[in-house]
């Protein structure tokens, strides 16, 4: 990668992982700073395996993670360990802490509080910041996995499907709010089996195989 | 920031974890050191008479009592998941309660139970100590294996529920449950093959017993170490299948809790009760019988009151103490290979004859220590916490690995040390208390130390039940064994509640 490159915020070279028996990639693209870059392709190409790869929670088996020109990755080496990449991420499954209201997840991360009043508004989750995960919708419940990815205001926010359990007006909300912390200057990936509108397209068209919308 | 290699896998080496198993491996091996340092153990290398067939039946015995636990125990733990028995707030210490007691009282229980009647060969010999073990090991397979199947997410098991019979479900249990049944068999595996007391009362020789005569006896220290190296190498290749790869990503249930959407069957219930049923049958048995000799008066039962009023004060922290500890351990040593070492390390207490670290601790440690120190219950304590520490690692790996993976993945993006305070241990505290009550069982029943190094004067339980037993008091050793049963099965429902409340989801 050039010096020129790293000012795109996150560059994804050649990266392989594995999980499991699924191996997926190798995958090429760059995500850049302020915008939202969203990546399509069908079921089982390896969309989440490549999030929990660059989050640094899945093994990398060749290829490397580049952030503001710092390697987090480089093949099977971890250069930075997950809690040290300043990212905020919404997994598939959540991962929402069951003991924990929602304001203690978000404050738990780092967020500050007149923060997580403000984007818990914005989220429509002023009513539930004080309940637990147990007691929240599916579409709540994933609103607030939202609130404490951004909460902490992270250089590099990963997206699993954001607006997947909302209804089209939440989703409108929902969407305004990551285009919000994009525009502070973030980095923002969202896997998404739709296009997001004014997102810079990456598309992995075959089960693990070469994006196109990547310069490779 | 600065640069930091390893691996991207979720157990991750951490240095407190791995400076905690150094200090704790070393409280025995520095002792070992000075006691093989004093060059008394010079003798003829020369392997001990009939060492093959002792070792095979050792194994005969060990391996027999282990399948019989893994197909009872793996089958009662399909049938509690699967079907609902009822008070499920009592039907798990009742269910334990053949571990919960000393193994020498669930021996002397279940041959008076079947002493007389056609059975009668099944109590002595090495069928004898298969049969026993294995009624007293499978209430352990039985808890490890209904706990994961509890724990299977909720989506998954309301999906079973309603696309299949309850037989199918038990079925689609039962080849769940195979995996982690077969690595709780091998857990049993290591308990059964030191073992002393099972073989004594069945008239059998076992390594363990030969230990114990080369230590104390007329033996050599150079034999028993001889035996010992014997022991630690039949049990080797099994260490590493019984300290890793516990299945992890799965919802935590607290021990107590039972699927709603269970059905009820009380055939399921009757069979599941049944092996529980047989030893404390034949203890209540012997326990009422009137016409045994010296029953004990209000003296006795007092000065039984106090002493395992006594030993509770002592076990009760300690078991959680080496509860946390396990689970701190577990949670941060790593796969490594020098993490592998450590766990081998901690893991030979466990394999060896539980009078071996008592012996070491008296001849390498206490010597060292201050008088006053010295006559307390700390170097008893630290003997019996060494000789367990293994299982509370293993227990705290099976707790931690009932957190999701979700939840373990978010909690990856926090400082670790912030994980593992506010989300890891909040997380895996039911399966820490319910880890502590069983380690507290097994401290409760360990005789093996406890007779060796026990301060002056201090009446021990099961040291007592020990010596009852062995000049055939045997009411008053049924009554004082239902006693520490009673006891033990207490603080497990009380740890269990605790569990269950702090693991509830709100």
């Amino acid at each position: 990668m050039t010096e020129g490159a790293s000012a795109a915020g996150l560059e994804v070279e050649r990266l392989r992982v594995t999980r499991g028996g699924f191996r997926a990639g190798p995958f090429t693209f760059r995500a850049e700073r302020g915008r939202v870059t969203s990546i399509t392709g069908p079921n089982g190409c390896g969309k989440s395996t490549l999030l929990g790869s660059i989050a640094g929670l899945l093994p990398a088996v060749d290829g490397g993670v580049r952030f503001a020109g710092e390697g987090w990755s480089e093949k099977e080496r971890t250069l930075v360990p997950p809690h040290q990449r300043s990212i905020g991420l919404l997994p598939q499954g959540l991962g929402l802490w069951p003991h924990l209201s929602v304001r203690e997840q978000a404050r738990l991360v780092g967020g500050g509080a007149e923060a997580i009043v403000e984007m818990a508004e914005a989220l429509d989750l002023s009513g539930l910041l004080d309940r637990r995960p147990a007691s929240l919708s599916g579409g709540e419940a994933q609103r607030a996995a939202l609130l404490r990815a951004v909460a902490p205001r992270p250089a590099l926010l990963l997206l699993d499907e954001p607006t997947g359990q909302q209804f089209p007006g939440t989703a409108a909300r929902v969407r305004e709010v990551i285009e919000g912390i994009a525009a502070t200057g973030s980095t923002v990936l969202v896997v998404t089996h739709r296009a997001w509108p004014g997102a810079s397209p990456v598309e992995l068209f075959r089960r693990g195989g070469e994006p196109s919308g990547g310069a490779d | 920031m600065s640069a930091m290699k390893g691996e991207a896998g979720s157990r991750s080496e951490d240095p407190f974890a791995s400076l905690l198993a150094v200090i704790v491996a070393g409280l025995l091996f520095i002792p070992a050191l000075i006691w093989l340092g004093r060059g008394e153990s010079a003798g003829e290398l020369a392997p001990p008479a009939g060492m093959i067939e002792v070792l095979l039946r050792t194994v005969l015995v060990a391996g027999g009592g282990a399948l019989g636990a893994w197909i009872l125990g793996g089958c009662i733990g399909v049938l509690l998941a699967a079907y609902r028995a009822p008070f499920p707030l009592i039907r798990d210490p009742l269910l334990l309660s053949p571990f919960l007691l000393p193994s020498v009282v669930v021996t002397t229980a279940v041959q008076s139970w079947l002493a007389g009647g056609p059975l009668t060969p099944l109590i002595r010999g090495v069928p004898g100590a298969v049969l026993i073990s294995t009624l007293q090991m499978a209430p352990l397979v039985m808890w490890i294996v209904t706990r994961s199947l509890r724990a299977l997410p909720e989506e998954e098991r309301l999906a079973l529920r309603s696309s299949l019979s309850p037989a199918a479900v038990a079925r689609q249990l039962g080849r769940r449950a195979l995996p982690i049944s077969a690595r709780a068999a091998v857990l049993v595996f290591l308990l059964l093959v030191p073992r002393l007391e099972v073989p004594a009362y069945t008239g059998i020789e076992t390594v363990g017993r030969r230990v114990l005569v080369a230590f104390t006896a007329d033996g050599s220290d150079l034999e028993g170490w001889i035996w010992c190296v014997a022991l630690l190498l039949l049990a080797a290749p099994l260490l590493p299948l019984a300290i890793r790869a516990i299945p992890s990503g799965r919802a935590p249930q607290a021990m107590g809790g039972t699927d709603p959407a269970a059905p009820r069957s009380l055939l399921a219930t009757a069979l599941v009760l049944l092996p529980a049923a047989l030893p404390l049958v034949g203890l209540a048995g012997l326990a009422v019988d009137a016409t045994g000799d010296g029953i004990a008066g209000g003296a006795e039962a007092r000065r039984w009151s106090i002493a395992l009023l006594r030993d509770l004060l002592r076990l009760a922290p300690l078991s959680i103490l080496l509860s946390l500890i396990g689970w701190r351990i577990a949670v941060g040593i790593g796969d490594g290979v020098r993490a592998r070492l450590l766990l081998a390390l901690l893991a030979m207490p466990l394999v060896l004859p539980g009078c071996l670290p008592a012996l070491i601790w008296i001849e390498g440690a206490l010597p060292h220590l201050p008088r006053g120190l010295a006559e307390t219950t700390l170097p008893l304590s630290t003997v019996q916490g060494l000789r367990f520490v293994a299982v509370a690692i293993l227990l705290g790996r099976i707790a931690d690995g009932s957190i999701p993976s979700a939840e373990r993945a978010a909690a990856r993006l926090l400082p670790p040390s912030v994980a593992r305070r506010r989300i890891r241990l909040p997380r895996a505290l039911p399966g820490v208390l319910a880890g502590a009550g069983l380690i507290f069982a097994l401290l409760l029943g360990e005789v093996e130390s406890a007779a060796q190094i026990a301060p002056p004067g201090r009446l021990l339980p099961a040291v007592e039940l020990h010596q009852l037993l062995h000049y055939r008091y045997d009411v008053q050793a049924a009554r004082l064994s239902l006693a520490i049963a009673l006891v033990a099965g207490a603080w497990l429902l009380l740890l269990g509640a605790l569990g269950e409340r702090g693991g509830r989801r709100p």
